[in-house]
């Protein structure tokens, strides 16, 4: 089973990835950065077990690169990187999102990681679980960084009524319980 | 001066997802934001993404899309909840708006059910300013 991390850049998938792995392996899985775009390429980390109550789940965990519809390598300056750098950035991040749509059709199961402190109202968002409810991928709608003062899931649950959203802190393991559960709910 | 580019539903209707997103972002490329009537199927929406990806470049930056769904609502009498489900099978993509603007124009677009709010870099050259004060002046 393939477990898919999806999302706009900067939402937390790759710490949702780090702290999955944290809790089941004892490593982490990639590199974080508060520059948007960290994950350019698809990340694979296989054959992970998670275990709830009496039963286990065992999946391959991917972890995507952030879906965006613009990408401006002036930010990547903005955020400190030379030019050379923020140009080769800006051209890795639209391939790793070309990358992240065409492995859409090969997940079992999606998480979908937002940024509890954002309006979540914008096309991206609406296209990603568009697409996966198209496709009939079972989601999971993780609200990340429900540590930060901002964080807002009523928000979330307003805008997605129909889908299962677990507010989680992927930095601090906050109310991971709660996501494992629901992902054993979803593919029982 | 921004560009609205309107494309009717029957200019899109006959072409496949590749050739409608070509066509998309041909004018988007051109600085004008389109308004097409109807909204793009859930595939078409990633291939415009996709697409988009492809021809990012130092003077283009990407896209700013935001698709207007007409909500089917479940209140009033449950024919009048028919006719609605009724009219969005037969019409499907033809309800509903869509809007695209190139990202270095369109900053931000933010949707509520019932209202699109457009935030513009409008960045009007020096000369235009001085024109616009003088103008005040008189």
């Amino acid at each position: 089973m393939k477990l898919g991390l999806y999302g706009p850049p900067n939402g937390g998938k790759t710490t949702l990835a780090n702290r999955i792995c944290l809790d089941w392996l004892g490593e982490e899985m990639g590199a974080v950065s508060k520059i948007p775009h960290e994950t350019r390429e698809i990340n694979v980390k296989e054959q992970i077990t998670v275990k709830y109550g009496d039963k286990q789940l065992t999946f391959n965990l991917v972890d995507t690169p952030g879906i965006a519809t613009k990408v401006d390598f002036e930010d990547f300056i903005k955020s400190g990187l030379d030019e050379e750098t923020a140009k080769e950035r800006a051209k890795e991040a639209t391939q790793g999102i070309i990358d992240a749509i065409k492995w859409l059709d090969d997940m079992d199961v999606v998480i979908v990681v937002l940024d509890s402190t954002k309006d979540p109202m914008n096309q991206v968002n609406i296209t990603i679980l568009g697409n996966l409810q198209a496709r009939g991928i079972p989601v999971i709608i993780a609200a990340n960084k429900i540590d930060l003062k901002k964080s807002n899931v009523k928000r979330i649950e307003k805008v997605f009524p129909q889908y299962k959203i677990v507010g989680i802190s992927a930095k601090y393991g906050k109310n991971m319980d709660e996501l494992y559960k629901a992902l054993f709910e979803m593919v029982k | 001066m921004i560009s609205i580019e309107f494309i009717p539903h029957y200019k899109l209707s006959g072409l496949n997802a590749e050739e409608k997103v070509k066509l998309i972002l041909k004018s988007v490329k051109q600085n004008r934001i389109v308004l097409i009537q109807g909204r793009l199927r859930r595939e078409e929406e990633t291939k415009l993404i996709e697409q988009t990806m492809k021809i990012i470049n130092k003077d283009f930056k990407g896209i700013e899309p935001a698709i207007f769904y007409p909500e089917i609502k479940k209140e009033g009498s449950f024919f009048k909840y028919l006719k609605e489900k009724l009219i969005d099978l037969f019409l499907s993509d033809r309800q509903g708006l869509t809007l695209i603007g190139p990202a270095n124009i369109v900053k931000e677009i933010r949707q509520d059910p019932d209202k699109l709010q457009l935030y513009l870099d409008l960045n009007l050259p020096k000369s235009s300013k001085k024109k616009s004060r003088k103008n005040k002046k008189n």
